[in-house]
């Protein structure tokens, strides 16, 4: 690992990291991006384990595929929300050979920039292929390249760090502060420093949903993806707890926690309410996807939000 | 009579059986040979430079730079080949000259040692432009200050029975008129008037065009392509070329990954063709990418479609206007006779005493659109399919009983003037009410019903010729120049020459085209192979059994009258006991040199004759689509419970492909009614890829309820007509018309949007709360991206 | 360039590659096995499906030099040669082909589907097979053909030519 730091950081910009490959190939294949060289992990030993325990909770490697990890009997188990984000992504080719550093490392995405080539030419360079204008919103000074992800949503609402290595040694971040809230570099690694693993905290009696918004039930990206995990079985049947992750609607993921008014009420409708409107006002959709209105997009955050806790609470009824 | 029917009742061998396709292992085992697999010693790579505006004035080109690149073979740009190629209207260049009127438009090609190569050297060719205003929607693009995109236009070349208007945009404009439409209105009670849109559809075929182009210094020609039509392809590059159709030889790959139409013409062969023109005696190919196939392949036409309906209060239809506008793109491609197709089914397929057409065939400056699969037919259907459930139900009748009251039945006179025969659209609708238990069966609350039916017309009058060579042990090679492109015609004339003939199905293979080897066919489009091409072998398969039965006559010292041929075997119809085998018979005569070679040709006469695409038909397409599905109010997605697909193939000459046939079609008509769509910003194209684009995936797929309906057609093929571009055609109006069904809104706009039913739904209980009477939120908008 | 030990359909190959050469253009160019197809060539329609290792891959969005002993089983190593694998069978018998493009790539899903999981419900026959694209057939009887296999179905499976 020391290795690869040291060689991404010797190289600078001009390296990448490959790890599943299946973001970075396409981006290669239009040349939206050419680095000089790329760095590929695989063969960085113990990236590729996935350890859990009552006490430490769950820890996945860096370069665990996202069909092994939804796959994992403790993370079946103790987590479905992740197996579930994990199987919401791409289709089964793309979860054998994505991995869920790669996903959380994954680029943003935008109509204007994941152009091939032909249908780019006529466009003046946008600030993401270093020029100096924004197609997507006119006018604008910065990148609005979409954060689309779909394990980012789910790990923040489960309170998830990641450890980043770099050549001398490593330290653990809450997962949101991996993000830049830059489009045109969505995650705050420089050269040099590489995400190694994820930790997410032990289980309580939480219960988890993610909900995708896309065209298509398979290959396509999130236009909006919501993740909520909450702890149900408070006073009155409303909710002890909730937390609830975003994609798709913002240049980052985005964790929406429950705001100070929501523990002055003691009723399910109105927490659900206040959820959706928290996530909602926190949403800002672009119109640089190939489906949907960034209007449509913004009115389903608390539609989907809405959604997310009545099925979270369905499971939570059903396991009793 | 009776007698004369039970007669009539045959008992087919092969003909209505479902045999395993012909061509299935090949393809299961992945040894199916397609262009892409083929390799010729020498060849070169070629890449088309693609012009980046929409319409601009090309200034110079300087290929210097590329020309010296390390691995390039040649560069050519359309000053090397300065001549015009297309099929009705002759206005379309290999490479773009003097002006570019699309994004994407080829301006030059390289060729090289490799891909790579080739494409890095288009990066060496300096291109200067003078932008020109463009013009993207069809409305726009008729008005007088509209810019001209082809200034020659009145100049071209083109086939009889098209009209292009000279110093406009309009490459075909076509009228028709039954009876007197103002007097009709005035008749009426009530008139009613509606207007849709669509927007492109891709046939996005697995496989992408190719084209491997080898011309020697003599100016002999050898394309090998994907294209589905060998001699039309074989005639326009001779045509362009001037040179003899002789020195042109087309072969077609083995198989075709896919075409829905998309593969005719000349798409990536032209960029080969202009290669080979000027870089001889090497084969070159070009092999679009997938972006290409967006850009620069074709589309379907982008369509606005106005109605106009005067109705009596009992619900007869006195009336009906229909003004259409295809657009078409930069070049007429199949434009101007798909434009026709779309006039002459415009009003539906409806008994209406007055009627009154006009469809124009508009030039703007996008991708070109061309034939895909309904040729016109899903325009018109989704304007005059959602029309109809308008009017029933601002005439407060049951829109599956108004359509069963109006549709044609035989004897009826159609819009052209045509009386109507063998017509089973009657009987898909209501097998459809039947299975769908129609207005009986409640689906409960946000879930509707719809129903839609359409017809197409097949390109006549064309003819179509087959060979069917018998082997000396009794084997057939049957010479045809059908393309198979994964409809099946490959296993369905192999049935048809089986049964004729009297051998094993699995005797008889299909030859792969070559104009120089299987004999002439119009094309393989039109769903009209199996009932051109079917009588064309079976005429060929039984012109080799006479010659057979006159070979076995001699040798059983009979006539051949009293003999037949079943299995392989020569017997006597008398005496089933005595028999020898096709390969006994042309031994005895000839040892070991045995051939015999039947000849078949069919060509549809018509009342009414003419000579390109004729407004009568040999036969017409016919089918219903009924849909149940279930809203969701909150989100305005659509649910699909289930599909009932019916269709009139006259006879299923193979079942499991008729109902292969149905179930793919309700796959494309799924996608161009909820998903596919080009994302368009002015000039800028947004969505050139399959990630962006988005055709359904298998768990998009709804349950379907196959129909097949049998109103056997008498000069087809044991009565058989054509399916394949039906199936596709009436699913988006129905899917509509059940959205309308389960919450009361009316969609005219493709594709059906979940955030265009929301916005809809709003507007309705907005108007609700309002108290307002009318509750119909059309939302038409601009589909065309262009700015208004 | 750099040499690579590849398994390939069980024989063993060394091949010197680039370090940009995906492993379709590998597999198809230099060990001339073409079944696998490039549909879209950026991972969005499966025709180029392999298995590596067990796992479907996307072939198109694999760099070759990264496959240094892996295993990888194309469709023409589905079955022995001059047989038919069981999916291959179903796939003829129940008119599961028509342009034949995406054919491969879906066998091959279905087959790292039922390696795993060999009685898969229907849900998880689409699930498997919604990365390929197919544009002829709707599906239907490619999931019919894959569940046949599956056995979901037994004695109720469609029989051929009866559909």
């Amino acid at each position: 690992m020391s290795e690869a730091c040291k060689t991404a950081f010797g190289e600078g910009p001009k390296a990448q990291i490959i790890a599943g490959g299946t973001d970075i190939l396409p981006a290669l294949k239009y040349r939206l991006k050419t680095p000089g060289i790329l760095i590929d992990i695989s063969s960085v030993p113990d990236l590729d384990t996935i350890t859990y325990s009552e006490q430490e909770g769950l820890t996945v490697g860096a370069l665990v595929t996202l069909r092994r990890l939804a796959a994992h009997k403790d993370v079946r188990e103790k987590y479905p929300l992740l197996t579930q984000a994990a199987l919401s992504v791409g289709s089964a080719q793309l979860q054998a050979m994505g991995t869920i550093g790669g996903n959380l490392c994954q680029d943003a995405c935008c109509i204007y920039y994941n152009l091939p080539s032909v249908s780019r030419q006529g466009l003046d360079p946008c600030f993401k292929l270093g020029g100096g204008r924004c197609h997507a919103v006119q006018g604008s000074k910065i990148c609005h390249a979409t954060y689309s992800g779909d394990m980012a949503p789910a790990l923040l609402a489960l309170r998830a760090c990641v450890t980043i290595a770099d050549g001398t040694g490593e330290n653990t971040i809450p997962l949101n502060e991996l993000y830049s809230g830059r489009g045109e570099a969505p995650h705050v690694l420089e050269p040099g420093r590489i995400l190694k693993g994820i930790q997410v905290p032990p289980p309580f009696h939480n219960v988890g949903i993610y909900v995708k918004m896309r065209i298509r039930k398979s290959i396509d990206y999130p236009l909006l993806g919501v993740a909520v995990n909450l702890l149900p079985n408070g006073k009155d049947g409303a909710l002890k707890d909730i937390l609830v992750g975003l994609t798709g609607v913002e240049k980052s993921p985005l964790l929406i926690t429950p705001p100070d008014e929501i523990k002055d009420t003691y009723e399910l409708e109105k927490q659900t309410e206040i959820m959706a409107q928290a996530a909602r006002s926190k949403a800002h959709p672009i119109a640089n996807t190939s489906g949907y209105s960034p209007r449509y997009r913004r009115e389903m955050v608390s539609v989907y939000v809405r959604q997310g806790v009545l099925q979270a609470l369905e499971i939570a009824a059903g396991r009793g | 009579m009776a007698n004369t029917d039970l007669d009539s009742v045959e008992q087919y061998d092969a003909i209505g059986t479902s045999p395993d396709r012909s061509d299935a292992k090949s393809k299961a085992t992945g040894r199916a040979v397609f262009i892409e697999d083929m390799h010729f010693r020498g060849m070169l790579y070629g890449k088309v430079l693609r012009s980046k505006f929409a319409h601009a004035r090309i200034l110079s080109i300087d290929t210097a730079r590329a020309e010296k690149m390390p691995g390039v073979r040649g560069v050519v740009t359309g000053a090397d080949i300065p001549v015009l190629h297309g099929e009705a209207l002759k206005d379309d260049c290999f490479l773009a000259r003097d002006k570019v009127r699309y994004r994407g438009e080829g301006v030059a090609a390289v060729a090289a040692v490799d891909e790579e190569t080739a494409e890095e050297a288009l990066s060496l060719i300096d291109v200067c432009y003078e932008e020109l205003p463009a013009v993207f929607d069809p409305e726009e693009a008729i008005k007088p200050e509209a810019p001209l995109i082809h200034e020659q236009l009145g100049a071209y070349r083109h086939a009889p029975g098209i009209e292009p208007i000279s110093g406009t945009n309009i490459c075909n404009y076509f009228h028709l008129e039954k009876g007197d439409v103002d007097k009709g209105f005035a008749e009426a009670d009530l008139i009613i008037e509606d207007k849709f849109t669509t927007g492109m559809q891709q046939h996005c075929t697995l496989e992408t065009h190719c084209g491997i182009c080898l011309i020697d210094d003599d100016n002999r020609l050898t394309l090998w392509a994907t294209n589905d039509s060998p001699y039309r392809t074989r005639k326009e590059i001779a045509d362009a070329l001037k040179i003899p159709q002789i020195n042109v030889r087309v072969i077609c790959a083995p198989y075709i990954g896919g075409n829905f139409g998309g593969k005719g013409g000349l798409k990536a062969e032209a960029a080969a063709i202009a290669l080979a023109w000027k870089i001889r005696n090497k084969p070159i190919r070009v092999l679009f990418t997938r972006e290409e196939e967006f850009t620069s392949a074709i589309v379907r036409h982008p369509s606005v479609i106005y109605l106009k309906t005067g109705v009596k209060k009992d619900g007869a239809i006195t009336a009906r206007a229909v003004r259409m506008y295809f657009a078409t793109g930069a070049y007429a491609e199949k434009g101007p006779t798909i434009t026709r197709f779309g006039g002459v089914s415009g009003a539906g397929p409806y008994n209406i005493p007055n009627v009154k057409i006009e469809a124009s065939c508009v030039y703007t400056n996008r991708q070109l659109s061309g034939a895909m699969r309904g040729y016109s037919g899903p325009q018109a259907a989704w304007a005059y399919e959602s029309h109809m459930d308008n009017v029933a139900c601002k005439l407060g009748i049951d829109p599956l009983e108004f359509r069963l009251r109006h549709v044609y039945t035989d004897g009826d006179t159609h819009a052209s003037g045509q009386e109507i025969y063998s017509e089973g659209l009657k009987e898909c609708l209501e097998k459809i009410g039947e299975r769908m238990e129609w207005g009986k069966k409640s689906l409960g609350r946000n879930r509707g019903k719809g129903v839609a039916c359409m017809e197409r017309a097949v390109k006549t009058p064309f003819g179509s010729a087959a060979f069917v060579k018998v082997n000396e042990d009794g084997t057939v090679d049957l010479l045809s120049s059908t393309t198979e492109v994964g409809q099946g015609a490959d296993t369905v004339l192999c049935q048809i020459v089986a049964e004729e003939l009297g051998v094993p199905f699995d005797w008889v293979k299909k030859a792969t085209p070559d104009t120089s080897t299987t004999p002439y066919d119009t094309s393989t489009t039109s769903s009209r192979s199996t009932f051109h091409m079917g009588n064309a072998a079976k005429a060929a398969a039984a012109d080799a059994k006479g010659q057979i039965l006159k070979l076995a006559a001699e040798l059983l010292k009979t006539n051949a009258d009293d003999l037949a041929i079943k299995g392989g075997n020569v017997y006597l119809k008398d005496n089933g006991g005595s028999s020898l085998s096709i390969a006994q018979v042309l031994g005895k005569h000839f040892g070991h040199s045995a051939t015999v070679l039947g000849r078949g040709f069919y060509y549809p006469h018509l009342e009414v004759p003419v000579e390109y695409f004729s407004t009568h038909m040999i036969f017409w397409l016919l089918g219903a689509h009924g849909v149940e599905v279930e809203v969701n109010r909150q989100t305005g997605e659509v649910k699909i419970l289930k599909v009932y697909a019916a269709m009139d193939v006259g006879k299923a000459l193979h079942p499991s492909n008729c109902t292969a046939q149905l179930e793919g079609g309700v796959s494309m008509g799924l996608g161009f009614a909820l998903y596919e769509n080009f994302i368009f910003r002015g000039g800028d194209f947004l969505n050139p890829s399959l990630l962006d684009y988005k055709i359904p995936t298998a768990l998009e797929m709804p349950e379907i309820e196959p129909i097949i309906v049998e109103c056997a057609h008498e000069e087809g093929p044991y009565g058989a007509k054509g399916i394949g571009e039906t199936t596709n055609v009436s699913l988006p109006p129905a899917l509509a018309n059940a959205i309308y069904d389960a919450v009361g809104v009316r969609i005219h706009e493709l594709p059906i949007t979940p955030e265009k039913i929301l916005y809809a739904l709003k507007q309705v209980s907005e108007k609700k709360t309002q108290q307002r009477a009318d509750a119909d939120p059309a939302t038409v908008g601009n589909p065309f991206g262009g700015k208004k | 360039m750099k040499t690579i030990m590849l398994t390939v359909n069980g024989e063993a190959y060394e091949l010197a590659v680039a370090p940009n050469d995906m492993l379709l253009d590998v597999i198809r160019d230099k060990l001339d096995l073409t079944g696998a197809k490039k549909g879209c060539d950026t991972g969005a329609c499966g025709a180029c499906t392999v298995i590596m290792d067990g796992e479907p891959i996307l072939s198109c969005m694999t760099l070759a030099v990264r496959c240094h002993g892996r295993e990888i089983t194309t469709i023409e190593g589905l079955a022995p040669r001059g047989e038919l694998h069981p999916l291959q069978q179903a796939a003829i018998d129940h008119n599961a082909v028509q342009c034949g493009f995406c054919t491969p790539g879906w066998l091959l899903s279905a087959k790292a589907l039922l390696d795993g999981n060999p009685h898969p419900s229907q849900e998880e026959v689409r699930t498997a097979i919604a990365g390929n694209l197919c544009r002829c057939t709707g599906y239907k009887k490619i999931e019919d053909a894959i569940s046949a296999v599956a056995g979901r179905n037994q004695g109720v499976v469609k029989g051929k030519n009866r559909d």
